[in-house]
C-alpha cells in the first residue's frame, strides 16, 4: 500500500528560492514532516535565519545565483541522492508591452525558465535523483490559464514551464520519477509585496473580491499541495499541472 | 531633470489623447484614458528614463503631473541636469 502520510522521515528534499515566500514555507513544513531540507538561495544571511528555525538538525544552505549554469552544475555535484526537489526560485516584474527589452526577457527567462531546466538536467545526469523521486515546479495560472496586465513576459516563463513538464514527464517515467506544476493565483510574500507596491492598497483590497474564496493566497496554501506532490499520496500524478487559486480560474 | 521633456514622457503613456493636450497642472486621472494600465506604463516610463521606483500610494497622492513630477525629481539620488 502507498504510503499516503506525510512522514518525510528519511527523505532528502532540495528547495530552490528558500530564502523567501513559497520557498521557505516549503522548508519548513518538509523540516516539520521528518525531512532533511538543503535549501538553495541566493541570500545567505536570510537562508542561514531559516536554517536554525528548521525542525531537526541535518539540514544545509547552498547559495549562489542560478542563472551561471557552473554554478548549477557545481551546487549539484556536492549533493547526496534526493528524494524531491522544488523549484520555486523566480521572478515577477511588471513591464508593459512598450517597455520590454531584451535584457528583462533574458533575465526573466534565465531564472523562471532555463534554471530550473538546467537545474533538472544536471540532477539528472549526475544521477541525484532517486527512484520514485518527486520534483515539483512552482508555475502560475499566469500565462497558461489567464493573463493579467503587463505580466506578459513573467506569464510567458511561467506557461513554458508546463510545457517543459509534460515532454521531461515522459524521460523520467522511465525511473519512476514524476515530476508537476502547481499553479497559483496571486499569493502573499514578500516578492509580491514589491509587485504590490505598484497597486493602491485600496485596488487590491478589490482585487481579493475578484477571488471566490475572498483572499489571495498564502504560502502556507501552496506548500500544503507541494507536500502532498513530495509524498506518496501523489504516486500516479505526473506531468501534470495543480492549479491553486481560490476559485479565481473557474469563473 | 527637464520638466518639458518629463510631460512629454508622461503624455507618450496615453495612446489617443494629444500630447499638447497636457500640461503641469493636468489632472490625469480625470482623463477617459487613465486606468490601471496606464499607471502601471506610467510607473515603468519613470523607472526607464529616471531609474526612479514610482509606488501606487505614490499616484494615489497625486492630481496633477506636476504633483508625479515632484516625487520623481525628490527620489532621483544625484539630481540630473
Amino acid at each position: 500500500m502507498a504510503d499516503y502520510t506525510y512522514n518525510f522521515t528519511g527523505k532528502t528534499i532540495l528547495v530552490t528560492g528558500a530564502s523567501s515566500g513559497i520557498g521557505k514555507q516549503i522548508c519548513l513544513d518538509c523540516a516539520e514532516a521528518g525531512a532533511t531540507v538543503i535549501m538553495l538561495g541566493r541570500d545567505e544571511e536570510r537562508l542561514k535565519q531559516l536554517l536554525y528555525q528548521l525542525e531537526g538538525g541535518s539540514h544545509q544552505v547552498i547559495t549562489g545565483d542560478l542563472k551561471d549554469e557552473q554554478f548549477i552544475e557545481r551546487a549539484c555535484q556536492g549533493l547526496p541522492l534526493l528524494d524531491g526537489v522544488v523549484q520555486s526560485a523566480g521572478l515577477m516584474k511588471l513591464v508593459p508591452l512598450k517597455f520590454i527589452n531584451a535584457a528583462f526577457i533574458d533575465e526573466m527567462l534565465a531564472v523562471n525558465l532555463r534554471a530550473p531546466i538546467l537545474l533538472l538536467s544536471a540532477l539528472q545526469k549526475q544521477k541525484k535523483l532517486k527512484p520514485a523521486s518527486s520534483i515539483v515546479l512552482l508555475s502560475s495560472v499566469n500565462g497558461v490559464a489567464v493573463g493579467s496586465l503587463a505580466n506578459s513576459v513573467y506569464g510567458a516563463t511561467k506557461g513554458a514551464l508546463q510545457s517543459f513538464c509534460k515532454s521531461a514527464s515522459l524521460e523520467l517515467a522511465k525511473t519512476n520519477i514524476r515530476i508537476n506544476c502547481i499553479a497559483p493565483a496571486m499569493v502573499n510574500t514578500e516578492g509580491t509585496a514589491k509587485i504590490s507596491e505598484h497597486v493602491s492598497a485600496e485596488a487590491i483590497e478589490a482585487d481579493q473580491k475578484n477571488y471566490p474564496l475572498g483572499r489571495y493566497g498564502t504560502p502556507a496554501d501552496i506548500a500544503g499541495c507541494c507536500l502532498f506532490l513530495l509524498s506518496g499520496a501523489g504516486s500516479w500524478i505526473t506531468g501534470s499541472t495543480i492549479t491553486i487559486d481560490g476559485g479565481f480560474t473557474a469563473q | 531633470m527637464n520638466v518639458e521633456q518629463f510631460i512629454r514622457r508622461f503624455a507618450e503613456q496615453f495612446d489617443e489623447t494629444p500630447t499638447h493636450d497636457f500640461t503641469v497642472d493636468t489632472r490625469f486621472k480625470e482623463n477617459d484614458e487613465w486606468s490601471s494600465m496606464t499607471a502601471l506604463s506610467l510607473i515603468a516610463m519613470v523607472d526607464e528614463s529616471y531609474s526612479v521606483r514610482l509606488t501606487g500610494d505614490d499616484i494615489r497622492q497625486s492630481s496633477t503631473i506636476k504633483d508625479i513630477y515632484d516625487i520623481v525629481s525628490a527620489k532621483i539620488p544625484n539630481q540630473q541636469a
